[in-house]
């Protein structure tokens, strides 16, 4: 049922959204640039338009849920992206993470991927975790 | 400069085509059509080719080869794997690493080879009537596929990472062993995941598939087998459909393979879909289940060393040691390997998120990791999962981690921190939503204790997809036959580890190896020969 009302609602740019909630989860990974949260949102919409159209219509359906005000407010616990504070992101997250619901959790899920695979991928990411970045060949 | 052997063949004049380019629909002719292209496709392209049939393989990922990996994750994910390594179970429980290109998860494994338990060749012949599953019936078809993908136990020193696996198990007494690999003049690395850029690994892509290319066989890559056509007790016809420029959804044209003889070697997700979508007859309702994934979890450890565990071969040491404290039906038990780790796959494994999150990425150049693969198919309280179609028709795989296989894994993430506390961990974090760093064994294992076993709280993931279309004598509890011909088709075969009746307890890959190489060689006596033109 919710998750019929969330593809209801319209898709197309959550980059705001996406901004707010990579702003927190990568909060103590990112560097102190615009251009790093930037890159980072850029790396999901990337890693997005690579999935099965299956997976992008159930990704489509959570970002629905999360952009329409009245399942956000419910089940998110926030207001609008554009104004939600770092400590509301983080609440709603941590609800998500450790819901008794498998099916938030699994919304968790698909966020904690979809902002990480975004992030670390960049070589951007790199020098902070010690990563070298592939060997060259001899 | 690297050789390239797919731009070489290629240059040669292979008869390989890219069917996102087609512009209309094609007709294709054949003594056998194979569906996909990694170690069971692979392997049976190779051998009917060389006994002088036509062959054609039709594969829904892309052919890539050595020039192109570039050892990224960013690149290797999306182009190499299903799902851009990210599959999931229906209730996204376990995410699935399973390979979608040319050579399919030959491409991108991490090239741990083993001969098939015995115990499990038992169980096998004891349950599912397959009596000719012994031990010295398949000797000779694992030491012939040894040879051929030069398949020895590494002889380099192991790496960090699985030195730290060597080393606690040994001051706990407990036995590991040195892993036999599919390399030749291996550059010791660590990318074998993202496909291996220098061609030592020796998968589908740079041996079978080229020798069966050399033999005239057809390769199309970017086409997606839709469905078998019947004809009575036979299949007349594969129908494919040719993918997009993106890779991702059917386009406007359609591939029509007429064939004798047609070879599902698909994987184990997506071979019991096509057989789904196909109607073909399933009369005890046995397609798509028993489908197997040795669910691992994960246990990762901050070491006073670097460990650099994204540099150097990345599985060399095993222990089988888990494996042997019950009986085969017993509770269940689980080998002992470690991973690579690289910032994508660390970072989506990694739990939490924010500073906690970003704290424990820092640690990655010490972070050691043990995987625990549990043997899942022997126990009544391990029947597997259920592949299912969605809407669109592609496969979805229903696995609902039973009580029994939680019980392995908490055990096993015990049996990982007792070992990395005594390799010399300074932290030990049980990979789970709610667990912490511990900083001795005894605050691991009361963790361990009182962690709630869940879904989306611990962590668990496979490489390994088996079963599905479940080998035995008895049509009324398997699929296809010990030949691996269908019940109730009689010119339908499925040559991979959808075949196996139980997970292995073991990686896959030597094991379809050798259990394809011989069905197929009976095959290619089996097989009409060619039509004189």
């Amino acid at each position: 049922m919710l998750l019929a009302l969330g593809g209801c609602a319209a898709v197309g740019n959550n980059r705001e959204m996406l901004h707010a909630i990579a702003r927190v989860m990568l909060r103590g990974a990112l560097p102190d640039t615009p251009q790093s949260l930037d890159a980072a949102v850029q790396g999901v919409e990337i890693a997005i338009a690579a999935l099965p159209p299956a997976v992008q219509g159930e990704i489509g359906q959570l970002f629905g849920l999360l952009e329409f005000p009245i399942t956000r407010r419910f089940l998110a616990g926030v207001g609008p992206w554009s104004h939600a504070s770092d400590a509301e992101i983080a609440a709603f997250l941590q609800t998500w993470r450790t819901s008794n619901t498998a099916l938030l959790r699994s919304g968790y899920a698909a966020l904690h991927q979809l902002v990480m695979a975004g992030w670390y991928g960049n070589a951007m990411s790199w020098p902070r975790i010690g990563y070298p970045g592939p060997p060259r060949i001899a | 400069m690297i050789a390239d052997p797919i731009a070489q063949g290629l240059a040669r004049g292979w008869n390989a085509h890219d069917a996102s380019t087609f512009d209309r629909d094609r007709d294709i002719e054949a003594d056998v059509a194979i569906v996909g292209t990694g170690a069971g496709g692979g392997t049976t392209a190779e051998i009917l080719a060389n006994a002088g049939l036509r062959v054609v393989l039709i594969e829904e990922g892309p052919l890539r080869s050595s020039r192109d990996f570039h050892m990224l994750e960013r690149e290797a994910y999306p182009q190499l794997y299903q799902e851009s390594a990210g599959r999931r179970t229906k209730d996204k429980g376990i995410v699935i690493l399973q390979g979608r290109a040319v050579g399919g998860s030959t491409t991108v494994n991490w090239t741990s080879s083993f001969r098939t338990p015995p115990e499990t060749l038992e169980y096998w012949r004891e349950h599912f009537g397959l009596d000719d599953y012994t031990q010295a019936e398949l000797l000779p078809w694992f030491e012939r596929m040894e040879r051929r993908l030069s398949i020895h136990p590494w002889d380099e020193p192991p790496n960090p990472n699985n030195t730290a696996l060597a080393r606690g198990a040994r001051a706990l007494g407990i036995p590991t062993a040195v892993i036999p690999r599919n390399v030749r003049g291996c550059y010791n690395l660590g990318y074998c995941g993202m496909g291996c850029p220098t061609n030592a690994k020796q998968s589908m892509l740079v041996t079978t598939i080229p020798a069966a290319l050399d033999r005239g066989a057809i390769l199309i890559s970017r086409a997606r087998a839709q469905r078998f056509h019947l004809d009575g007790e036979r299949v007349a016809m594969l129908e494919c459909a040719a993918l997009e420029a993106d890779g991702l959804r059917p386009g406007p044209h359609t591939i029509r393979v007429r064939a004798r003889t047609f070879v599902a070697a698909g994987g184990a997700i997506n071979n019991p879909a096509l057989l789904l979508r196909s109607g073909v007859p399933n009369p005890y309702g046995m397609l798509g289940r028993r489908t197997f994934l040795h669910p691992t979890v994960v246990g990762a450890a901050i070491m006073p060393e670097v460990i650099a565990a994204y540099s150097g071969a990345p599985q060399s040491i095993y222990s089988d040691h888990f494996l042997h404290t019950a009986p085969l039906d017993g509770p269940i038990g689980y080998k002992l390997e470690v991973p690579p780790l690289h910032p994508i796959l660390l970072a989506t494994t990694t739990p939490g998120f924010g500073t906690v999150h970003a704290q424990l990425m820092e640690a990655m150049p010490n972070l050691h990791v043990i995987i625990a693969l549990m043997r899942d198919g022997f126990h009544p309280q391990s029947v597997g999962g259920t592949v299912g179609l969605r809407s669109d028709g592609t496969p979805l795989l229903d696995y609902p981690i039973s009580p029994y296989v939680w019980d392995g894994a908490r055990r096993a993430l015990k049996s990982m921190a007792q070992i990395q506390f005594a390799a010399g961990a300074r932290m030990v974090l049980p990979v789970h939503e709610n667990a912490t760093p511990a900083a001795s064994l005894d605050e691991a294992l009361r963790q361990i204790d009182a962690l709630p076993m869940e879904i989306l709280r611990a962590k668990v993931v496979s490489a390994h997809v088996m079963g599905g279309c479940a080998m035995g004598a008895d049509p009324h509890t398997s699929v296809i036959d010990g030949t691996g011909r269908h019940h109730q088709l009689e010119n339908l075969y499925v040559f991979d580890g959808s075949a196996f009746p139980t997970s292995l307890g073991a990686n896959p890959q030597l094991s379809i190896y050798g259990m394809v190489a011989r069905n197929a060689s009976r095959l290619a006596g089996v097989v009409p020969a060619p039509a004189k033109p």
